[in-house]
C-alpha cells in the first residue's frame, strides 16, 4: 500500500493541543448535557405523573419530537433557527461567547432528557402494582411510597437503559462538530486537513472514543448489575 | 411554512430530478431501504456466529459488534469517506459511502436484537428440533430463525426508524438528501430559516413517528401471539413422538 | 373490634359483595373461607381501605373506616396485612423489610429499628436470613418475613388473605406454625385460608362466603361436621373429598 504509519505527527506539539482540546470540549459536552439532560428528565418524569392531561400530552411531544427527529436536525434547530426568534442584541451576545457550544449543550440535553424520561416512566410502570399496595397497607402515604418504595425499584429496573442512552449521547456529541464546536470528530478532520494522515488522525480520535465508551459499557454493565432487581 | 412547502416541495421530494440528480426525501428513503436490504443479512450471520458456542466465531463476531457499539456512526462515515480511496484504490461515491457505514453500524445492532431473539427462544426448541435429528443448519434455518426473526419483528422495525434518522448524516458528505435538500432551501429563504428547519423536522417527524408507532402496534400483537403460543410449544413430547 | 353493618361493594356493574353484616370481637380469630371469586379477598381488603366500601357502615376499633377524616396512613400503620404473595419489597433486605416500617413510619432511630427488626425476625427463626434479600429466600421464609413486617409495626389487628396458598406444601407448616403462635396471643385475626386442620385448631369462629354474601358464621367444628347452608354443605364436601 505504501503508507508508513507514524502517529509521532499527531502525538505531539500543536496536534496533541488540539486532541486535548477537542476531548476536553466532547467531555464538557458529555458532562454538561448529561447531568442537564437528567435535571429535566426528572421535571418531566414528575408532569407526567400529574393527573393533568394537557401538561402530559405536552411531554409526550417533548419526547416524540426528540424521538421521531435526528439529532442532526435537532441541532440545527437550535443553531440556524434559534437566532431568527430571539432579539439582535442577544444573538450579539451568543456570537461572542461561543454560540456553537451553548447550543450543542442545549440541543444534547434535551435530546437526552427525553429518552431518560422515557426510560424513568417505563421503570415506574415496571415496578408491580402489589408493591404500591403493600407499602400503602402498611401506612406510607402517597410521597412515602414514591419515596422509599417505588422510586429506588424504578431506577434500578431502568439502569440499563440510562447506561445504553448515556452511550447514545456520548456518541451524538460527535455531530456538534457540524456546527462548528471543535470537539474531537473535529479536530480529527482538521488534523487530516492538515496532515493528510488519515490513518493517524481517525485512528488516533477512533480510539480515544473507544476508550470512553467501552469504560461506559463495561462500568455500566457492572453497575447494572450490581444495582440488578432480583425479584 | 406552507408557503414555503408550496414552492419547495417537489426539491425537498426528490431533489433535482430528472433534470439533475437524485435527492430530497427519495434519496433519504433510498439511501434507508438500501441499507436495511444489505444490514438485514449480515445482522443475522453475526447474531448466528455470537450464539454459535464456537470461540473461532464468537469472539469476532463479540469484537465487531464491541467495536461498533463504541463509535460514533460520524467516525464511522469519515473512515470510510476519507481511508476507503487510500486502501481501495479508487473513490467510492457519496451514496456507497454513507451506506456502507450505516450498513457497518446497523449490522452490530440489528445483530444484538435478532440475538436477542434467538436467546429468547425457549430452550427445548433446539433439543426437540436435534432430538428428531435434524442437523444444526436445518434446525436453524427450520426451527429457529423463523420463529426468533418472527418475535423481533418489532425491533427490526425500530431499527428501520434508527436508519432513517442516521441517514440525515449523508449531509456532511454533501450527498444531495433530505436534510441537504433543506439546508439549500433554508439558504435560499434566508429571512426564516426557522421555520425551513421545523419543515424538515416535520417530514422526519412524520415519517418516522408512523415507523415507530407500527413498531410498537407490531410488538404488541407479537407478544400475544407468543402467549398464545407457549401453550402449544411446552409439550416437547410431541415433537419428539413426531 | 370489626364492625361490618350492610357492607357492600360494586365494581362497576360486578357486586363483590352483598350488604355483608358482622362483627369481631377484641382477641378473636376469624377463619374467612368460601369459593374462589366469592369475595373473600374484597372483604379483607376494605378493612384497611384498600377498598373503598359502596355503601353500608365498617367500623374498625372504633374508627368509621369510610369518614374522610381519618389519616388513613396513620389507621393503616394499626392493621397488619399480609397477602398470598408476600409482596416483599425486592431492593430492600429481610431486616430492611421489617425495619423500613419502624424507621420511617413510627421514626424510630435507624439503630433501635433494625435492632427491634432483628429481634423479631430471630424469633422466628429467621435470624441467619436477615441479611439476604428476598429473591434469595424460600418461599415460606418470604412470607414469614412478610408476617413479621406486619407484626414489627405492633398492630392491633392482623389481616391474612391465604397466607399459605402460594407456598410450596413443605412450607406451608413452618408458615402455620408461626400463625399459630400469633392466635395465642391477643390479636384480634381476620385470617383466608383453606387450611382445615388450621382452621379448627385455631379459629375461633368461621366465616363462609358465597357470591358476595356471608352466608354463614358458626364454630369451626360445627362448621365443618355440620354446616347449615346448603352452599356451605356443598363447599365443606368438595374440601374433604379435596
Ligand atoms: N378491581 C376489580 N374490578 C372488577 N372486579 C373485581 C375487582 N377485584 C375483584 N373483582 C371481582 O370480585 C369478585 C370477588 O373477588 P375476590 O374478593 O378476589 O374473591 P376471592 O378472594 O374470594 O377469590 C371476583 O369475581 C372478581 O372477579
Ligand atoms: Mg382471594
Amino acid at each position: 500500500m505504501g503508507y508508513d504509519l507514524d502517529f509521532s505527527v499527531v502525538l505531539s506539539g500543536r496536534y496533541l493541543e488540539m486532541l486535548l482540546s477537542g476531548l476536553a470540549t466532547t467531555m464538557l459536552l458529555f458532562v454538561s448535557g448529561w447531568f442537564l439532560g437528567l435535571a429535566i428528565a426528572l421535571v418531566l418524569t414528575l408532569i407526567r405523573a400529574t393527573p393533568f392531561k394537557p401538561l402530559q400530552w405536552l411531554v409526550a411531544a417533548y419526547v416524540e419530537y426528540h424521538r421521531n427527529v435526528p439529532l442532526l436536525v435537532q441541532l440545527f434547530v437550535w443553531y440556524f433557527g434559534m437566532p431568527q426568534l430571539l432579539p439582535l442584541s442577544v444573538n450579539r451576545f451568543l456570537n461572542q461567547h461561543n454560540a456553537e457550544l451553548g447550543f450543542a449543550v442545549i440541543a444534547v440535553s434535551c435530546f437526552m432528557a427525553a429518552y431518560m424520561s422515557e426510560d424513568f416512566r417505563s421503570g415506574l410502570r415496571a415496578v408491580p402494582k402489589a408493591q404500591r399496595e403493600a407499602a400503602r397497607a402498611m401506612g406510607f402515604s402517597f410521597l412515602q411510597t414514591m419515596r422509599w418504595i417505588l422510586i429506588p425499584q424504578a431506577w434500578r429496573i431502568a439502569l440499563p437503559a440510562l447506561v445504553n442512552q448515556t452511550l447514545h449521547m456520548f456518541k451524538g456529541t460527535s455531530l456538534a462538530g457540524i456546527i462548528g464546536v471543535v470537539e474531537l470528530t473535529d479536530v480529527a478532520r482538521q488534523i487530516e486537513d492538515n496532515t493528510f494522515r488519515v490513518f493517524e488522525a481517525f485512528g488516533v480520535v477512533t480510539a480515544i472514543y473507544l476508550i470512553c465508551t467501552l469504560t461506559l459499557m463495561l462500568g455500566g454493565a457492572a453497575l447494572s448489575r450490581r444495582f440488578q432487581l432480583r425479584t | 411554512m406552507i408557503e414555503i412547502l408550496q414552492q419547495h416541495w417537489l426539491f425537498l421530494l426528490v431533489g433535482d430530478y430528472p433534470k439533475g440528480p437524485l435527492g430530497g426525501l427519495a434519496m433519504t428513503l433510498l439511501i434507508t431501504i438500501t441499507s436495511m436490504v444489505l444490514a438485514f443479512p449480515c445482522a443475522v450471520l453475526v447474531a448466528l456466529c455470537r450464539t454459535s458456542g464456537i470461540r473461532l466465531f464468537v469472539w469476532p463476531s463479540t469484537a465487531f459488534v464491541y467495536l461498533i457499539r463504541g463509535t460514533p456512526l460520524l467516525m464511522l462515515v469519515f473512515w470510510i469517506f476519507f481511508a476507503g480511496p487510500v486502501i481501495l484504490g479508487f473513490t467510492l461515491s457519496a451514496f456507497a459511502t454513507i451506506v456502507i457505514a450505516i450498513v457497518s453500524f446497523q449490522t452490530a445492532y440489528l445483530s444484538e436484537v435478532i440475538r436477542g431473539g434467538i436467546e429468547g427462544l425457549p430452550k427445548g426448541q433446539t433439543e426437540a428440533a436435534r432430538a428428531l435429528g435434524l442437523g444444526y443448519f436445518v434446525t436453524t434455518w427450520k426451527v429457529i430463525l423463523p420463529q426468533a426473526l418472527y418475535n423481533v419483528i418489532p425491533g427490526i422495525l425500530n431499527n428501520l426508524t434508527a436508519i432513517f434518522k442516521e441517514s440525515s448524516l449523508a449531509y456532511v458528505i454533501s450527498l444531495h438528501e433530505l436534510t441537504f435538500a433543506a439546508l439549500q432551501v433554508m439558504n435560499f429563504e434566508m429571512r426564516r430559516p426557522f421555520q425551513v428547519l421545523v419543515l424538515l423536522a416535520a417530514i422526519y417527524f412524520c415519517c418516522c413517528f408512523a415507523l415507530s408507532q407500527t413498531a410498537s402496534w407490531l410488538e404488541v400483537r407479537v407478544a400475544r401471539k407468543r402467549e398464545r403460543d407457549s401453550g402449544l410449544i411446552q409439550p416437547n413430547a410431541q415433537l419428539a413422538q413426531a | 373490634m370489626i364492625v361490618f353493618e350492610k357492607v357492600s361493594k360494586r365494581y362497576r356493574s360486578f357486586q363483590a359483595l352483598t350488604e355483608v353484616s358482622g362483627h369481631i370481637r377484641r382477641g378473636e380469630v376469624v377463619v374467612l373461607c368460601g369459593p374462589s371469586g366469592s369475595g373473600k379477598s374484597t372483604l379483607v381488603r376494605t378493612v384497611n381501605r384498600l377498598e373503598e366500601i359502596s355503601s353500608g357502615r365498617l367500623v374498625v376499633d372504633g374508627v368509621d373506616v369510610s369518614d374522610r377524616r381519618v389519616n388513613i396512613n396513620e389507621f393503616r400503620r394499626g392493621i397488619g396485612f399480609v397477602a398470598q404473595q408476600f409482596n416483599l419489597f425486592p431492593h430492600l433486605t429481610a431486616l430492611q423489610n421489617v425495619s423500613i416500617g419502624l424507621y420511617r413510619l413510627l421514626k424510630m432511630p435507624l439503630r433501635e429499628a433494625e435492632a427491634l427488626a432483628m429481634e423479631h425476625l430471630s424469633r422466628v427463626g429467621l435470624a441467619a436470613r436477615a441479611h439476604r434479600y428476598p429473591a434469595d429466600l424460600s418461599g415460606g421464609e418470604k412470607q414469614r418475613v412478610a408476617i413479621v413486617r406486619a407484626l414489627a409495626m405492633n398492630p392491633k389487628i392482623m389481616l391474612l388473605d391465604e397466607p399459605t396458598s402460594a407456598l410450596d406444601p413443605e412450607m406451608v407448616g413452618e408458615v402455620l406454625n408461626l400463625l399459630r403462635t400469633l392466635a395465642k396471643g391477643n390479636l384480634t385475626i381476620l385470617c383466608v385460608t383453606h387450611e382445615l386442620g388450621f382452621a379448627r385448631e385455631v379459629g375461633d369462629t368461621v366465616w363462609f362466603m358465597d357470591g358476595g354474601r356471608l352466608l354463614e358464621v358458626a364454630p369451626p367444628d360445627r362448621f365443618f361436621s355440620s354446616p347449615q347452608h346448603p352452599r356451605a354443605r356443598e363447599f365443606v364436601a368438595a374440601l374433604d373429598h379435596g
